[in-house]
């Protein structure tokens, strides 16, 4: 059996990519690709929305339909494309700046409205295309070009947030596995309701050098190391103090998505109209 | 159309109908404005109200005429229904007919005043919702605006029966009370 | 008039109007005094196959009905003053993208929250330049109950024809005013699609940048695949940095509006053949400039009026053919600034006799404010 390579949906002629070396955003563009690839997608009847940031612009490298939106806001449109024609597959790619926070609200209500959709959230822990500011996400007491002292504020937990929204789907991976990355994106986009990938990736030319992290084997043995499953998470003395995180499936439900419940609501409707 | 040689079909009339948000003002002057529309005439319907669902002044208008209606704000009122007390400042001046509902407002202001109880000739009926509807009964006798066929017509068409014979009985006690005071005044 | 004629308010017509057009998608907050025609969309476009989304914002409404109409639904949102300032960044995605779609602005007084259920016309200038990079619009005033039925139908119309976002802005008054009508039958008023595209699917190119022209628009989900983007691109959708592309992308996304203002810009004129005094005024005003108007002909003043349909483009060559003959011109609106009279100052010269006639608390502008003038 030959593996998926992703390669139909690659737009060939805009490589070289345009991220920095030992960026995570190749690695999670590819793992995406091959998702496509595993769940036979056609390239007409996937649309994908992405935002505005370093992974925000993957659609350059895509051959289905794209729409390159803004800052933030990548999931109102998403969500505008898929209920009116839900058959669409509909994946939206956001960074933490832009999905957790100039965007945070919309995907709160994205969970809450279970909309089929599905996000992939590249975290890098900064705004990577701008300088390296810091986001919702960095840990608090991380260097950035505008924390230069230590970030004063507390980072976001992505998938916390997606779970207690009412997500369907939580996972959360690093780049430093490619392959489970993969996984994670088919059974996301296989799920129904509104499906969340938290990407952990390494910011190699802003986020990690300033953060004792110099070279990009050096993020990708953090992730390593730091990254580890529910159970073990739940054995360590002092694990979120010690800047541990749990990855692997973390939600996995099956509460009706928008589509659905708006199609009983049509019905209800639609019986009192007949009925007067 | 019984009644039609009372009814001033073909010139401009003006009704403004005041009190406090939830007195179902713009309701009345809607179903004021249907009857006319079934004349054959134009109509603008317009309100005037502040943020809060309840409470608060708000008022209704309808312009009623054979003619294109241009501006759309009542200059002239033929009458003024006046429902409660925190409208009755806005008109203490105004040299139009008010009718006001003496069981919730003391005094009128004028001999232009006519003081009748909508709220509780309504809450005798049955239902102290349609004191706004009493006062239109009692208006269109007095003004003639529109005829009271014109008013049933409309009050019929937009509601089931059960709930259009509670309406059309608040039109009736009110031109009841009007032909009352009618009567006692001169 | 018809025996179908019935009370239907402003904003009720304008969404009875872009059921006519063919719209099925509508995404909207609530905001007073918009909120009847988001009401109405929830209860109707069910039953007519089509959607309704309340969304958490107006940035997210304005992003669904932009994804929905790129699938090929028309689709429309409607708002007021605070919401449509929240909208204009996603709005300009639109301008950009080229994708048809309808605003409404039910215009209330502001500054911000300012008199929340209280009548202005102060949003004409955020119609226009409200959005950051240069860029144009169209946008509509409807001054009664049949001009919101009949101009969002125009404006649904004129977005589909220039794949680009129209905006009807009428006042308070005129959405919350009721007034009989009779909502015209299928086919009575004209109603236009978008072009799809219809050669090979290989080769389309969701974009054309030559001159006025605008290119046929997929839909997702067709065999024509596309991509769509808020950063500068090419004709083939796909981002492009070179000066020359962007050159020609900005001057078309103008050239496609400005070229065709024959189709795009209505006024009406009432008596202005031999006017001595020309008022100009659009929505409510248009109305009490019509009264005013009519009151002095009675005492043999030659007043006319032009009533401003289009605002964007503005009708300068409507207004500078008008006032032709006149001695004076009389500019009444609903804001301080005089923002419309700044427009009739650019299009008939600084030496022109203009009197402006304001109001800026919330109350109307009566008959009486305008005849004041005429002396």
């Amino acid at each position: 059996m030959s593996h998926a390579t992703g390669l139909e949906y690659l737009r060939k002629e805009a490589l070289p990519l345009m991220w920095c070396s030992g960026c995570g955003n190749g690695i999670t563009l590819g793992a995406m690709l091959r998702a496509f690839e595993e769940l036979r997608y056609k390239k007409n009847e996937v649309v994908v929305v992405s935002g505005i940031g370093c992974w925000g612009k993957a659609d350059d490298y895509i051959m289905t339909n794209a729409l390159h939106t803004t800052h933030g806001r990548a999931l109102t449109y998403a969500t505008g494309v898929k209920a009116a024609n839900p058959e669409l597959h509909v994946v939206v790619l956001m960074g933490d700046g832009d999905g957790a926070t100039i965007g945070g609200n919309h995907l709160i209500h994205a969970a809450r409205r279970n909309m089929d959709l599905t996000a992939i959230i590249v975290n890098n822990f900064n705004y990577g295309m701008t300088g390296g500011q810091f986001s919702a996400t960095t840990p608090a007491a991380s260097i950035t070009s505008t924390s230069i002292a230590g970030n004063p504020e507390r980072g976001f937990d992505i998938c916390g947030l997606a779970e207690a929204a009412g997500a369907n789907y939580v996972a959360r991976e690093t780049v430093a596995n490619g392959a489970m990355l993969k996984k994670r994106i088919v059974e996301a986009l296989g799920k129904k309701g509104f499906s969340l990938v938290e990407v952990i990736s390494p910011c190699t030319t802003l986020f990690g050098p300033r953060n004792k992290m110099k070279q990009p084997i050096d993020m990708i043995r953090w992730m390593k190391e730091k990254g580890v499953p529910r159970a073990k998470y739940e054995q360590l003395a002092n694990a979120e103090a010690d800047g541990y995180f749990v990855t692997g499936k973390l939600v996995d439900k099956d509460y009706p998505d928008f589509c659905a419940s708006y199609e009983s609501m049509r019905s209800r409707i639609n019986v009192r109209a007949g009925g007067k | 159309m019984s009644g039609q040689e009372e009814n001033k079909l073909n010139h401009k009339s003006e009704i403004i109908i005041a009190g406090s948000g939830g007195q179902g003002q713009i309701f009345a002057a809607t179903v004021l404005a249907d009857a006319a529309i079934l004349e054959g005439k134009n109509v603008v319907q317009t309100q005037t109200y502040g943020i809060a669902q309840r409470g608060g002044f708000s008022s209704a208008e309808v312009i009623m005429d054979k003619d294109d209606i241009l501006f759309h704000q009542v200059e002239k009122p033929d009458m003024i229904i006046v429902l409660n007390e925190s409208a009755v400042g806005r008109y203490s001046n105004t040299v139009a007919t008010v009718l006001y509902d003496n069981s919730l407002i003391k005094d009128g202001k004028g001999n232009n005043w006519h003081g009748l109880p909508f709220a509780k000739i309504a809450a005798e009926i049955g239902d102290g919702k349609v004191a706004n509807l009493v006062a239109v009964g009692a208006m269109i006798y007095m003004s003639k605006v529109v005829s009271y066929d014109s008013i049933v017509s409309a009050i019929r068409r937009k509601f089931s029966a059960a709930v259009a014979e509670k309406n059309v009985a608040a039109i009736n006690s009110g031109m009841k009370a009007a032909e009352t005071l009618i009567k006692r005044t001169g | 008039m018809t025996s179908t004629s019935r009370l239907i308010q402003g904003n009720e017509a304008i969404a009875l109007g872009a059921f006519y057009a063919g719209a099925r998608f509508y995404a909207g907050y609530p905001i007073t005094p918009s909120t009847e025609i988001a009401e109405i969309c929830s209860r109707e476009l069910p039953k007519l196959g089509g959607t309704f989304m309340q969304m958490e914002d107006e940035l997210a409404s304005m992003g669904a009905i932009i994804g929905a109409s790129l699938t090929g639904v028309k689709s429309f949102t409607a708002t007021s003053g605070p919401g449509f300032s929240l909208m204009q960044e996603n709005l300009g995605m639109a301008t950009m993208g080229e994708v048809p779609l309808v605003v409404i602005d039910i215009q209330r007084s502001g500054p911000s929250t300012g008199l929340a259920t209280k009548p202005s016309q102060s949003d004409f200038m955020q119609l226009r330049w409200g959005r950051h990079g240069d860029q144009t619009v169209i946008a509509i005033c409807p001054s009664s109950v049949r001009e919101c039925f009949e101009m969002t139908v125009k404006a649904f119309n004129l977005s589909e024809q220039f794949r680009t976002p129209v905006i009807v802005a009428p006042d308070e008054i005129v959405g919350h005013m009721r007034e009989n009508y009779a909502v015209p039958a299928p086919g009575e008023l004209p109603v236009c699609d978008r072009i799809k595209p219809s050669g090979p699917a290989d080769g389309y190119k969701p974009f054309n940048f030559e001159g006025d022209k605008v290119a046929p628009l997929a839909s997702y989900g067709s065999e024509y695949i596309f991509h769509i983007t808020s950063s500068m691109h090419g004709e083939d959708g796909f981002s492009n940095n070179d000066p020359q592309n962007a050159a020609r992308r900005v001057a078309q996304l103008h050239k496609k509006i400005e070229e065709h203002r024959g189709d795009i810009v209505m006024t009406k004129s009432y008596d202005v053949e031999d006017c001595d005094i020309l008022v100009v005024a659009t929505g409510a005003v248009a109305r009490t400039a019509r009264a005013a108007a009519a009151e002095a002909r009675k005492k043999g003043l030659k007043v006319g009026v032009l009533q401003l349909i289009t605002i964007w483009p503005f009708p300068d060559v409507e207004i500078i053919k008008a006032v032709e003959g006149a001695r004076k011109v009389v500019v009444a609106e609903m804001n301080y600034s005089g923002q419309l009279a700044g427009e009739v100052v650019k299009a008939l010269g600084p030496q022109v006799n203009l009197k402006k006639v304001n109001s800026f608390n919330g109350q109307i502008i009566t008959p009486a404010d305008i005849l004041k003038e005429f002396d």
